[in-house]
């Protein structure tokens, strides 16, 4: 009885699945690219314990940056009079507090809310099986983002990754052989795996998903509509 | 007869060559003469003063705290920078523009919960990113949060210092401390380290894995 009216509120659930160490460290360090970093930044909007966890890799940041070897080559006092002299001519504006408004959409956070805001907004496209995508455009050459819109209780079609895909989900929730994901959870999927990731009954799946070389489908049929699709 | 003419052999291996004894002499000499401008900015400071001259800045427009944040990042600012700016004249420009960012964003340094040598980190990766145009960087701010109705694991304390961070970063093994200098000074991703250091991609995951224990 309890189980059930726990289960209706999926937005106290705590997130199971989290970033890995690596890709938050890519992240701190400002080395993942665009791609990769719109759903690791979207995450870090839904997740308090990887905020926590990229608050010490920023901290590791901080401590080799300290650890840098001086170059011999600044004059201090010679810098800081220039800085001084711009900050009295006023060229530096005295104090910016920025800060975004928050998004106005509940099913998506900032970052992945101005990206799809600069789309033009969410405008969802079928692919046949009533799953939609919406292709999120962004500057990086090196990967695909799109959300996709897996109908209640329908499978993916069966897939092998040759690359890698990041998978976040927004709403409702998916299963595959080996564990289940909900709003906030995070899966990575690589070319070892073969999966059949199925929308949980009851609500459509929502996630975002990024990808670096496109799916592989097991079916004839998925592999001809790919071409036409560009999934 | 042997023995003894290898025991007349190896004290010379052991003394230093004369190359090396020109070399230390010059490194010497060189700081001799940049005594003046480096001598205000010891080695480290220690985290708890970065933090205070930072909110001093903030809360009193302190410009003697931004002459001594000033004076003691700037040399590293230069060489952080100068690692993937081509020149001396982007690197200046570069460490210059982080430094009026501390003055102008000091405010939201307490918000953002970083600690200070963090918050000044933070700063010079997204300025050089913006210098290299290498690429975006889509951030998470603070104020983004999505609050999860009826959730008690909002705040997640992390409860180690930047004092633990620095210590746990110098225990690491060199092999460690080279991949993260790589990652994070160089600005090197992860398959391009494993290219550079000619291993596989899993070893050099699984040794910023190792590293990452160290600090968690």
């Amino acid at each position: 009885m309890q189980k059930a009216s726990l289960k209706g509120r999926e937005s106290s659930e705590t997130i199971l699945h989290h970033l890995d160490d690596d890709i938050l460290l890519s992240y701190a360090a400002g080395t993942l690219e665009e791609g990769w970093s719109i759903a690791v930044a979207t995450h870090l909007s839904l997740c308090p314990a990887c905020r926590s966890r990229l608050e010490t890799f920023e901290s590791l940041g901080g401590v080799l940056l300290e650890e840098e070897q001086k170059t011999p080559e600044v004059r201090s006092d010679a810098h800081w009079a220039e800085l001084m002299q711009r900050i009295e001519a006023g060229e530096v504006d005295d104090v910016v507090a920025f800060r975004r408004q928050p998004s106005r959409d509940p099913l998506l956070p900032e970052p992945l809310y101005s990206y799809v805001e600069r789309a033009g907004g969410l405008k969802w496209r079928n692919f046949g099986f009533g799953a939609a995508q919406m292709i999120v455009p962004t500057d990086d050459p090196t990967t695909t983002v799109r959300l996709l819109k897996i109908p209640a209780g329908r499978p993916v079609p069966e897939h092998t990754h040759t690359g890698t895909e990041l998978t976040l989900v927004l709403d409702g929730s998916f299963s595959d052989e080996v564990s289940a994901f909900r709003r906030g959870d995070i899966e990575i999927a690589d070319g070892n795996l073969m999966h059949t990731p199925k929308a949980d009954p009851g609500r459509d799946c929502i996630c975002l998903a990024v990808t670096d070389a496109p799916l592989k489908f097991s079916s004839r049929f998925m592999k001809f509509l790919q071409r036409f699709l560009k999934i | 007869m042997i023995l003894s003419l290898l025991a007349q052999a190896v004290p010379r291996l052991t003394s230093p060559l004369p190359r090396e004894a020109k070399a230390v002499s010059r490194v010497l000499s060189t700081s001799a003469q940049l005594s003046s401008d480096v001598a205000m900015a010891s080695e480290e400071m220690a985290p708890e003063e970065v933090d205070e001259l930072i909110l001093r800045i903030a809360q009193e427009r302190d410009l003697g705290a931004l002459k001594k944040i000033h004076h003691h990042f700037m040399p590293k600012l230069m060489a952080y920078m100068l690692r993937t700016l081509d020149d001396q004249v982007s690197a200046k420009e570069a460490s210059t523009e982080a430094m009026t960012r501390i003055w102008k964003e000091a405010s939201v340094f307490r918000r953002s919960g970083k600690d200070g040598l963090a918050w000044i980190f933070t700063i010079a990766r997204d300025v050089r990113l913006e210098a290299t145009g290498r690429r975006k960087r889509p951030h998470y701010a603070s104020g983004d949060e999505v609050v999860r109705a009826g959730s008690n694991f909002e705040i997640v304390q992390c409860d180690r210092s930047a004092a633990d961070h620095r210590k746990a970063v110098k225990s690491y093994r060199e092999d460690e401390a080279e991949i993260l200098r790589m990652s994070y000074c160089e600005d090197m991703s992860i398959s391009n380290i494993a290219a550079t250091l000619n291993m596989s991609l899993e070893t050099v995951r699984s040794r910023v894995r190792v590293a990452c224990k160290k600090l968690l």
